[in-house]
């Protein structure tokens, strides 16, 4: 075992910023790990990457339950991570992770069920081997089921201690107004959205950015490009 | 910072293809490639590279809290992290972008995973 120990500055060395109107503070860079921390990836460079972050003060890393590949080790690799070199450091992180995109076979295996999402995010938690996630988002709207069911389930995750809030991803502008007000009415805030916005990709600015700023939910951009896949058929796996 | 082998259009093994603004699946098209050449400007004449620029054009929005980064060497974090220390991106550096974007058409339908 060789647990972290980061620089006592490490925390001057990075601004954080409130997420919307709650009381969270995220860094404002933090370390996405949809690509870089699946199993062909070595271990020892996902844990240097994951201690150098720590170490400049990037207290936030974000995970799927997809990630990988295959679906599933990117999260199985922070958690060894987490066990190896960040015990004593779990108040200290925000984590995150989604359900949303297909993760197991058969209808339960994606989409927006309350049976998904809950079963989804006790396999993560297993993979994580934490109790809790900071952060527990829908990674895509299901036009298919009904936008309660879906936050209720979030709702729930809140209220059985498995999250501490609740975002949304990929999303568009009136979908989040819906999001926002189905878990207001279940006395859940929503936290944040986290949509792809790049130089290149401007989707969010005309009515999602002004949307988040009324309601008060803070944005986490990932910084990638669309799949290519994005005017084809939906992709099955391994996407945002 | 962007690689003579990145401006040439081959994007293998740039700094800018794994720094997570461009999938390295993703053949980069010519007039992509053009307006990144001219971001690549913006981001020199302040000393900064283009990952540093995407993360500190990202940051102007008050809305936008923190940035996901990807990064799969421990140098590219460690760069992005440099851009915190800049100062933001003045409105003629916020011109000069627009105006290289303003090139080409920016994709505005909702992306819906």
């Amino acid at each position: 075992m060789n647990h972290c120990t980061p620089d006592p500055l490490h925390y001057e060395r990075t601004p954080y910023q409130r997420c919307g109107r709650s009381g969270l503070k995220l860094p404002r860079v933090s370390l996405g790990l949809w690509q870089n921390f699946g199993n062909a990836h070595s271990l020892d460079n996902q844990r240097a990457l994951l201690r150098r972050a720590f170490d400049l003060g990037i207290t936030h890393f974000d995970a799927a339950n997809n990630y990988g590949p295959p679906p599933g080790s990117a999260e199985e690799n922070l958690g060894r991570v987490l066990r190896e070199d960040f015990a004593g450091h779990r108040d200290e992180l925000i984590l995150s992770t989604k359900a949303g995109y297909r993760m197991w076979e058969g209808p339960y295996g994606e989409w927006g069920s309350r049976k998904y999402l809950l079963a989804s995010l006790d396999q993560s938690l297993e993979r994580l081997g934490v109790k809790y996630v900071d952060i527990f988002y829908h990674h895509r709207y299901d036009p298919d089921t009904p936008l309660e069911e879906t936050m209720s389930a979030l709702a729930d995750a809140v209220g059985s201690g498995r999250a501490l809030y609740v975002g949304i991803s990929n999303y568009d502008a009136e979908q989040t107004r819906r999001a926002a007000a189905v878990l207001a009415d279940l006395g859940i805030k929503l936290l944040i959205h986290q949509p792809l916005y790049n130089l290149f990709d401007r989707w969010v600015e005309p009515e999602l950015l002004p949307t988040l700023a009324g309601l008060g939910v803070g944005c986490i951009p990932l910084l990638a490009a669309r799949p290519r896949s994005v005017d084809k058929p939906l992709p099955r796996r391994g996407s945002h | 910072m962007l690689t003579n082998r990145y401006l040439a259009g081959v994007p293998i093994d740039s700094r800018a293809s794994k720094s997570g603004l461009f999938l390295k699946a993703d053949p980069i098209a010519p007039e992509v490639l053009e307006s990144v050449r001219a971001l690549n400007e913006v981001a020199l004449a302040r000393g900064a590279t283009l990952a540093q620029l995407a993360v500190l054009w990202l940051l102007r929005r008050p809305e936008v809290t923190s940035v996901l980064i990807g990064a799969s060497r421990v140098s590219q974090i460690e760069d992005i992290q440099g851009s915190l220390s800049q100062p933001a991106l003045s409105a003629d550096e916020l011109a000069a972008i627009e105006s290289i974007l303003a090139q080409r058409k920016s994709r505005d339908r909702p992306w819906k995973g």
